[in-house]
């Protein structure tokens, strides 16, 4: 291979310089601003480099680089991209990049971009790696710039906030480290050699990994999902995602914290790795989605503040996601891919454009707000699209995800397929009705009736107008023609379908399961 | 043959190098104080660095030589790491003291000299094979560290702490005695593999000796490193006694105790049946209460003692776990020490940097406004904490996953998953100072946080042990691994 790591560069380039720069005092008025700027400039540029290389009919996984890291565990320093994986990579990079522009901190301005740069190269970190424990560090590295954000410029009681985020994060993510473990332990009885390359293990499940090991593979599967579930976040575990969104600067939601990395993880850890816990916990996931996305809808009608409206709105349209993966056919997981991108898109431009109002009142209840239709046309017009790619519009890229997804659940459901039946897709179809109320209802709320408060709120300035104008352009782009990303995901998509419902079909119709199972027998007893 | 009455035994004095100059240059600090006794400390701390500096290179190069001798030492790979990260640790101290000493007043020249004997106490533990051996180096390293806790002694608190220390010491010291002469009884030998041996003589009426002298050895180490419920005297002791002093009681004291029960833990297969149960329960006790109790403190001291005591928990279940598969891999307890270690060291030294003199628990508060003053400091904090919590590619995180990594070779799972449970409070506790960093100083911080030539120098080393031993995990592997 003679490229340029490119993953690598976009690994640590942001971390190392993010660094540089929150650590280096007294720096000029607006320059912290200008430089990370260029710099994540300079990384979409790269992020489009590695996305463009999926536009054609490459498939499989590219920009590959591995180095030893720890020899006697198996750990290597392993990155590489599939399709999916780029696209979202492109969009952090994006969204990094809009982070930047649109953030105003109130001091310390080099430590605020410093950590966003950080955030950056841990999320491509998050989205390249390959080989588990090299996943897990980034996937807990990704959430410290994010604490220290809310920490050093978030509102509210910050400090409580800010420790909510990172232990639950955290906690949630622990029993993942077992899981990650186990499968190092079953890939080590089976060949011979210490590893937790992905693709290794993968290899490994279809040739009997988890022969006689249920039990184990039950707790390993429980242990990422529980991990990526809280991530996600899917109910029970969403008050930290409420908080987060409420009081967290705008800059470190918009960078960080829309973006899909849980269900990212399902994707590529999850589904792969454990096709028969897949298919016999599929019910209860698709269960867990349907809820999430009720639940999620109503406590979102009910919010007085637009963050956590969003948040409750997020809650259900990651319900969504985990029904259409958790359909386990082709349509449910294409419609889940495009959605966990499209969502970060469009969760992204809400908040961008609530960060413009922000910046204009101190008001954050939507009992203040109204009439600002009048004062405020642009941002109006903005806002209405945002809203409506959110809610599921046909021509919005919102529309593509969810319909693809439910359609999927109701394939699964009519086939009666791993034990899936019809009720989840139709009450998750009714709860599309929700996310119409709520949008419109905040939509009503700020743009009509009359004005609260004396003072008018200006409208936003062309470089504003430009951003938000930009992120109203791709959701309705992406609605249009949704084809570019849904063919360059589509090969992935299919090889993961193929992994998680082929190796069963292969060896018995139903997922026979046996509980009363011993683990494997004849671990070894460590390394010396 | 034999010329003399009592044959001078054949012994390479040159193996024992680096004890033999800790030894040394404790002694030389007690002269330098005789011949001036005022104003001696800059003097003391020159020639005890100077001393540290070469027991840690003749230390260093000694790595990957391997002897036994006189069936009481044994040098071999298992306990060349422990014995480098002891060296550098009270190196770390040493650097940190003299600054601390002025800042918060205390007159204590004799501190050079008492904290080289217990490192050498501790490197001592390391390396024995015979009980007695062993016994010597935990009294060097206790008794040492007794004063050591009373140091402040303007302070009833630091008076208190070393009196607590003393008397509950004294007592697990002799539970440890009391477990060596069951032992002897049992097996009639001192050192440390008389439970194997034990086990070639098949003597099963001495089973019941053999079993009660393991389960009081095990009291002993317990109290010495802390495991639950033999923990009680450690939040008393350490948020009494100075920083400085702490700071080496929580990292480098704790590896000889860890090191020289490894030893025997991998030993003592004969006793498993008893052995792996105990052990399981304490370290699960340690864990939890460890975790728990840390939740609720507000005393930066006390918090650091209760997750100690749950580190302390980690430790434990990797040695159910060695002892359950008879299995004596060395690497993880060791890779896992250099983890906690540095990282502890690093809150200390922090910790050091920030109190102020005045008499009494140094709380969370006392780190407000760090960043505010120095950034630099506040970003090696939340590095240190990171590494405690176990997030990122630090030190910390790595040791977790080998001992992990270990419990489920060991098909340990349930205790694996009890471990992460428990870890799982770390980030929601030790998060607490790295808030009080990031928040705003009310009031009475004074401080300047300007720290010194050495305590950058200290701060540099931990950090190097925390992120370095990650980065360069490979090279830091072969060197240890392959070497011996």
């Amino acid at each position: 291979m003679n490229e340029l790591p490119f993953l690598s560069i976009m690994i640590f380039a942001p971390i190392v310089l993010g660094l540089i720069m929150a650590l280096v005092p007294k720096w000029p008025a607006k320059v912290p601003q200008a430089i990370s700027c260029i710099i994540a400039l300079s990384m979409l540029v790269f992020g489009g480099l590695v996305t463009s290389k999926f536009l054609s009919d490459q498939n499989g996984l590219q920009l590959q680089q591995q180095l030893d890291w720890i020899p006697n565990l198996g750990v290597s320093y392993f990155v590489g991209v599939d399709s999916m994986a780029a696209w979202m990579i492109l969009l952090t990079t994006f969204l990094t990049l809009v982070a930047i522009l649109i953030s105003k901190p109130a001091n310390r301005d080099n430590q605020f971009f410093g950590l966003l740069l950080c955030l950056e190269g841990t999320l491509v970190g998050v989205f390249s790696s390959l080989d588990l424990v090299l996943f897990y560090v980034f996937f807990e590295l990704s959430l410290v710039p994010v604490a220290l954000m809310i920490l050093g410029w978030g509102s509210g009681d910050r400090g409580k906030i800010a420790i909510r985020y990172i232990g639950t994060l955290f906690a949630g993510s622990l029993l993942m480290l077992v899981g990650i473990l186990i499968l190092g332990n079953q890939s080590f009885n089976l060949l011979k050699h210490p590893t937790f390359n992905l693709i290794e293990i993968q290899n490994a499940v279809g040739k009997g990994l988890w022969k006689d090991s249920w039990p184990l593979q039950a707790l390993a599967f429980w242990g990422f999902m529980i991990a990526f579930l809280v991530k996600s976040p899917a109910i029970p575990i969403h008050r930290w995602l409420a908080d987060t969104y409420e009081n967290a600067p705008v800059g470190a939601v918009v960078a960080g914290v829309v973006l899909k990395v849980g269900t990212f993880g399902m994707f590529r850890f999850v589904l792969a790795l454990f096709p028969e816990a897949c298919q016999v916990y599929a019910p209860i996931m698709v269960t867990i989605g349907m809820i999430g996305i009720l639940y999620g809808g109503i406590l979102a009608a009910i919010q007085k503040n637009p963050g956590r409206l969003m948040a409750y709105s997020t809650v259900s349209h990651v319900g969504y996601i985990v029904v259409g993966i958790f359909s386990l056919n082709h349509i449910g997981m294409m419609g889940a891919a495009f959605q966990q991108f499209n969502h970060g898109l469009a969760a992204a431009a809400v908040f961008v454009l609530l960060g413009f109002l922000y910046e204009r009142t101190e008001f954050r209840s939507l009992d203040d707000f109204g009439g600002l239709k009048k004062t405020m046309p642009v941002f109006s017009t903005l806002f209405m699209v945002a809203m409506l790619a959110n809610l599921g519009l046909p021509f919005t890229s919102g529309f593509v995800g969810e319909i693809l997804s439910l359609l999927g659940s109701f394939q699964s459901g009519y086939a009666g397929l791993f034990g899936q039946g019809l009720m989840a897709p139709i009450l998750a179809t009714s709860g599309a009705i929700l996310s119409a109320v709520y949008m419109l209802y905040m939509y009503q709320r700020l743009f009509y009736g009359k004005a609260k408060s004396d003072a008018t709120i200006g409208d936003i300035t062309s470089r504003e107008a430009l951003i938000g104008g930009a992120f109203a352009c791709l959701l309705l782009a992406f609605g249009i023609l949704p084809s570019s990303i849904l063919h360059s995901m589509e090969p992935r998509v299919d090889s993961i379908h193929n992994a998680v419902v082929a190796p069963v079909q292969r060896t018995a119709p139903e997922p026979s399961v046996d509980l009363t199972t011993t683990p494997a027998e004849g671990a070894r007893g460590g390394q010396s | 043959m034999n010329r003399y009455l009592f044959p001078l035994p054949d012994f390479q004095f040159t193996n024992l190098l680096p004890l033999i100059i800790l030894a040394v240059t404790g002694m030389f600090g007690l002269v330098i104080h005789m011949i001036k006794p005022k104003g001696s400390s800059n003097a003391l701390f020159l020639t005890t660095v100077i001393g540290v500096v070469a027991a840690l290179m003749a230390q260093i190069s000694m790595v990957g030589n391997i002897f036994e001798q006189l069936e009481m030492i044994k040098q071999d790979a298992t306990n060349m790491v422990a014995e480098v990260v002891i060296l550098v640790s009270l190196l770390t101290v040493l650097l940190i003291s003299n600054p601390y000493f002025k800042r918060s007043r205390i007159h204590c020249p004799e501190f050079f000299p008492l904290i080289t004997w217990a490192a050498l106490g501790g490197m001592l533990m390391c390396i024995s094979t015979n009980l007695l051996v062993v016994f010597i180096g935990l009294e060097l390293l206790s008794i040492s560290l007794y004063v050591l806790a009373g140091a402040n002694k303007r302070s009833k608190f630091s008076q208190e702490s070393a009196l607590k220390y003393f008397l509950l010491g004294a007592f697990a010291t002799g539970f440890f005695l009391y477990g060596i002469a069951f032992l002897y009884g049992a097996s009639g030998s001192l050192s440390l593999d008389g439970f194997m041996r034990f086990a070639t003589h098949t003597n099963t009426a001495n089973q019941p000796l053999l079993t009660i002298g393991f389960v009081l050895i095990l009291v002993g180490f317990s109290f010495k490193c802390g495991l639950a419920p033999f923990h009680q005297w450690i939040p008393d002791v350490y948020s009494g006694a100075p920083t400085n002093v702490v700071a080496f009681m929580a990292t480098g004291a704790k590896v000889g105790p860890f090191l020289a029960f490894f030893h025997l833990v991998t030993e003592a297969s004969t006793v498993r049946d008893i052995g792996v149960p105990i052990l399981m329960v304490v370290s699960l006790l340690s864990m939890v209460l460890g975790n728990v109790m840390a939740f609720s403190q507000n005393d930066t001291k006390k918090l650091l003692a209760y997750s100690s005591v749950a580190n302390a928990g980690y430790v434990g279940a990797l040695f159910a776990g060695l002892m359950a598969v008879k299995s004596s891999t060395y690497w993880t307890i060791n890779y896992f020490l250099i983890g906690y270690v540095f990282a502890t060291l690093g809150v200390f030294v922090i910790l050091a940097l920030v109190a102020g003199d005045e008499d009494s628990p140094q709380t969370i508060d006392s780190l407000r406004g760090l960043s505010k003053r120095n950034p630099m400091l506040a970003a090696s904090l939340v590095i240190f904490v990171l590494s405690q919590i176990g997030i990122g590619p630090v030190a910390g995180f790595l040791g977790k996953v080998l001992i992990i990594s270990d419990l489920v070779h060991c098909q340990l799972t349930w205790l694996a998953v009890a471990l992460v449970a428990n870890s799982a409070f770390g980030a929601f506790y030790y998060f607490k100072l790295v808030r009080a960093a990031y928040s705003d100083a009310e009031g009475s911080s004074e401080i300047s946080a300007k720290p010194c030539l050495g305590t950058v120098s200290a701060l540099a080393i931990c950090l190097v042990g925390v992120v370095g031993s990650v980065v360069f995990y490979g090279p830091l592997y072969n060197f240890f691994v392959s070497k011996s």
